[in-house]
């Protein structure tokens, strides 16, 4: 008990158990998880994001997102993910395997965006560019009472040159541009949203949908068939 | 027992080897004296911009129109800032100051090469400094508890093993076997640290996995931090401090050995626990939860040990600001096991993983426990580094009261707020308005222990500061040249 | 300076409550003789003990019966291989459903109730075309259809369809036939469904080929 070499190998060990089965392992295991090919299309899924799409994750990522926003969908019947429409399937691991950094979250402070590219639109919330770039420049206007920033360092306002630029946003009265200006996104406010559109796990992947639970069909038939189809 | 507070102590030592092993432990402070002023002073410095981060970012979280103009003053940068500035600037040479100094106290020898060690100190913390101005500026790494960029990490890592060599030294010229607790938990937080940052940096930062293994690896990392290294070190000053302080030796001490191993162990596995419900293998998430479960152990051995020892020796001391932090340390330990260990075994943990609850126990832990107990072993140790005593009672008393009643707010802030967003995500007929508006008042809470946090830190700093430059009278000899009582065992 | 030591101890300087040499002295001396074991608390390792089982034996079972196969990619702790084999190679699908879902691809030309664009895209509510023959249909899609058709009295011929079989979007079977079954009863439609064993069939019997007319789909009963 008292010898040093003891002490430092059983250190050693204890933390070694739980390298090599929790990280070694798993590395191993699925680390080599790659896109799965649809025999339908010939499309490997999950897509590759589009250069701005790319971009816009980066701008994702330093912005700081992931502390308010999760992107990891729980699967139907377990939480109300589904019915509160982020998604219909749950996420799996090889949604997320061309990441170079996964931005998992832990702190739902706002919707799960997994799915925000595919989200379908619910009363005034189209989900759609223009309705991104208005939250993000002031929350307040879509979703009163949120706690979310406003990002208006991914804007700029500019003097309307000519004819008013396509991209300008439109903003209801009190805050649209003082006349004769125009309020447009610059790059980075561009690519988020670029980046937002992009998020969509809509493709099934065959071999993770089985691996589910199945309720035993001998008990209730008519419960295992509904089992099944709520498992897609 | 009673212990006798003369010098007419008992001692079986000779007179003659009493002297010169009171010379030794003055020659150690003396060794130490350059790296640790370093250490405690960059350490005050930065558990007043890690609290002040920290209560910007809280308040931006509730109200954050505040400050709205750049993106740097965004919550999404200023959380993790503050977040890093705790972790990797307080923290960091916090842990380092207690641990090499208990290190070397507990050997009785003093380590060598303090100047490469203070050199590899300012290093460290100039790379930290622009690392945490690099998070508010956009470079963060995107890891949870790991957004330093990598230049700061690298040289962070490469730092402590600077450091980390300069502490094992201490082996070479040591006086006793390390048989006590204290020392075990030094050199196992060292190393256990030293592995994950590695494993963090390697496998996340330079050579980053494939898909969600890094959430694996990130959930490890986060409870290898906490539990192995902060809390590792945390311990061993409660272990040491808890019988220094009083006289009294610790209770059941023969159980602390299967509490170390046992607590090493199980926190190496748990931390997946967190990812319950996430896109990783079911069976990572049910072996972090089976090995929470089994950590009740540790916990029930090290909270038998901290809370029949502070029973037994409430008493013995009075007026000790260090002892009250040790204590505070102590208490919040066992309540925030509990609620890592209770929380991870819910039925809905895949919805409470993602609220506000698992950062109160996070920062119960973090501010709580691990920086109490560093406060007790600094209000202990400073005077004896610095050769004076501490400048103003006041401002410990401030410091004490500020940061015991702020912790409190927070933990308990967040605490509420995260059981109302929980129930809140539970049914999708709540939108979140409505759970934003429910779980505002927490977070308020939380923004004003924030505030109280802040004020005690601000007066932690000062006291530091001055007793460091009113420190230049030199004493003749070190100040704890009389002889301190002699522990007695009932036997 | 003496006035330090003589003190107590006070907040601004702790004093020791013991030296750290009969601290050590102290601890090594219980370990080694368990004295505090020998007085009225002694059953406390004996709890100890069976908490450490309990633990053991409750973290075992929780393990057991949630360890999802350990398959790396099964992210329901209840999943069990075994059963899962047994029950269903592939899952059920709601044509209906998975149709809806592909009519969004149609929706750009035929609109998204189904009226389509007069003189341009035939409408396929209340189509004739879209709940009548089988076979007919089937080769629609298959192939895509080119000049003028008459749907509903009206004649439309502006654009040409696009083929969703071989040689064009590459659609499989399925895919189809669940488009095509969703079509006939949506919008108030009211036509059997489509299987994609009849899909299969037909592509057999005509393989790759150009976009049909009219006249060559009225040929066809």
């Amino acid at each position: 008990m008292t010898r040093i070499p003891i002490i430092l190998l059983g250190i050693f060990a204890v933390l070694a158990s739980s390298w090599t089965g929790l990280i070694l392992s798993n590395h191993l295991m699925y680390g080599d998880l790659g896109p799965y090919v649809s025999k339908d299309d010939n499309k490997a899924y999950p897509e590759q994001l589009p250069g701005i799409a790319a971009h816009g994750k980066q701008v994702y990522q330093d912005l700081g997102c992931v502390y308010c926003h999760t992107q990891q969908v729980r699967r139907p019947g377990l939480a109300s993910d589904d019915k509160r429409g982020w998604g219909d399937r749950q996420s799996v691991a090889r949604d997320y395997v061309r990441e170079e950094r996964v931005l998992l979250g832990s702190d739902r402070v706002g919707p799960d965006l997994r799915n925000i590219g595919a989200r379908k639109p619910q009363g005034k919330a189209t989900y759609d560019a223009a309705w991104h770039y208005v939250h993000l420049y002031n929350p307040q206007l879509t979703s009163p009472g949120s706690n979310m920033p406003a990002y208006k360092s991914l804007f700029e306002t500019r003097k309307i040159l000519g004819e008013r630029s396509p991209k300008a946003i439109d903003l209801p009265a009190p805050y649209s541009a003082p006349a004769g200006y125009e309020i447009l996104p610059t790059d980075r406010g561009e690519a988020l949203v670029a980046y937002l559109l992009s998020l969509k796990d809509t493709f099934n992947y065959p071999e993770e949908a089985t691996k589910v639970y199945v309720a035993p069909k001998n008990a209730e038939k008519g419960h295992g068939e509904a089992e099944k189809k709520e498992h897609k | 027992m009673a212990f006798e507070t003369s010098s007419a102590g008992v001692s079986p030592v000779s007179d003659d080897a009493e002297t010169r092993y009171r010379e030794d432990l003055g020659a150690v402070d003396t060794a130490l004296r350059l790296p640790l002023t370093s250490l405690l002073g960059w350490s005050a410095i930065w558990i007043v911009i890690a609290a002040a981060l920290g209560f910007l970012a809280s308040w931006k979280f509730h109200a954050p129109g505040l400050l709205a103009e750049g993106s740097w003053s965004t919550y999404g940068r200023l959380y993790p800032a503050a977040t890093n500035a705790l972790i990797y600037g307080w923290g960091f040479n916090a842990a380092v100051a207690v641990g090499a100094w208990l290190f070397s106290r507990l050997a009785g020898s003093a380590p060598r090469g303090h100047r490469f060690a203070t050199v590899a100190i300012w290093f460290c913390n100039f790379a930290v400094l622009s690392g945490v101005a690099g998070i508010l500026l956009g470079e963060s790494s995107g890891v949870e508890w790991f957004e330093l960029p990598p230049f700061a990490a690298t040289v962070l890592l490469v730092s402590f093993f600077v450091l980390g060599s300069w502490a094992i030294t201490t082996l070479r010229g040591r006086r006793f076997e390390p048989i006590f607790i204290s020392q075990w938990y030094v050199i196992a937080g060292f190393f256990w640290f030293a592995w994950i940052f590695t494993t963090a940096l390697i496998m996340l930062d330079f050579f980053p996995v494939r898909g969600t293994v890094q959430a694996i690896i990130g959930a490890w990392y986060a409870q290898g931090l906490f539990a192995l290294f902060f809390g590792s070190i945390a311990l061993a000053a409660i272990y040491y401090f808890l019988p220094k302080l009083s006289g009294r030796p610790v209770r059941y001490y023969s159980l602390a050995v299967v509490g170390f191993w046992t607590y090493g162990v199980f926190n190496g596995w748990l931390g997946v626990q967190r990812l319950v419900g996430a896109p990783v293998p079911a069976w990572v998430q049910s072996v972090g939860v089976a090995m929470n479960l089994l950590s009740l152990a540790p916990v029930a051995i090290i909270g038998i040990n901290i809370l029949a020892t502070l029973a037994s020796s409430w008493s013995a001391v009075s007026n000790s600001p260090a002892y009250k932090f040790i204590a505070f340390a102590g208490l919040a330990f066992v309540v925030s096991s509990l609620q890592l260990a209770l929380g991870g075994y819910s039925d809905s943990s895949h919805l409470t993983n993602i609220t506000l609850l698992g950062h109160s126990q996070i920062f119960l832990w973090l501010l709580g426990f691990f920086t109490t107990s560093a406060f007790g072993a600094i209000y202990y140790l400073l005077p004896r580094i610095a050769r004076g005593p501490w400048a103003s009672a006041a401002l410990i008393n401030i410091h004490f009261l500020a940061t015991a009643l702020g912790v409190i707010l927070i933990a308990v802030g967040l605490l509420i707020a995260g059981n109302k967003q929980a129930e809140g995500l539970e049914s999708a007929a709540n939108n979140f308005a409505t759970i934003i508006s429910s779980l505002n008042g927490g977070a308020i809470l939380r923004t004003a222990g924030y505030g109280l946090f802040l004020i005690g830190q601000l007066a932690f700093a000062l006291n530091v500061f001055r007793t460091f430059l009113g420190s230049f009278q030199t004493l003749e000899k070190p100040a704890y040249v009389s002889e301190p009582p002699v522990m007695e065992v009932a036997s | 300076m003496s006035d330090l030591n003589s003190n107590p101890s006070n907040a601004q300087f702790e004093k020791a409550g013991a030296s750290d040499e009969s601290l050590q002295r102290a601890h090594a001396s219980l370990i080694r003789s368990h004295a505090e074991f020998n007085e009225k608390s002694s059953k406390l390792p004996l709890f100890l003990l069976g908490l450490m089982s309990v633990l053991i034996f409750a973290a075992s079972v929780y393990m057991v019966r949630h360890r999802g196969g350990f398959d790396p990619i099964s992210y329901d702790a209840k999943f069990d291989p075994r059963m899962a084999v047994a029950a269903s190679a592939k899952p059920t699908v709601n044509p209906v459903a998975e149709g809806e879902k592909l009519f969004a691809t149609c929706s750009a030309c035929h609109g998204p109730t189904g009226k389509g664009t007069p003189g341009v895209f035939p409408p396929l509510a209340g189509s004739e075309w879209a709940t009548g023959s089988e076979e007919r249909v089937i080769r629609i899609l298959l192939s895509g259809l080119s000049g003028p058709l008459k749907v509903e009295g009206a004649t439309y011929g502006a654009a040409q369809m696009p083929a969703f079989g071989p040689g064009g979007y590459g659609w499989s079977d399925e895919k189809i036939s669940y488009v095509l079954t969703y079509v006939r009863q949506a919008f108030g439609n009211k036509a059997g469904e489509i299987s994609p064993e009849k899909v299969a069939e037909i592509r057999g019997k005509i393989g790759q080929r150009k976009a049909w007319t009219e006249e060559e789909l009225l040929a066809i009963p």
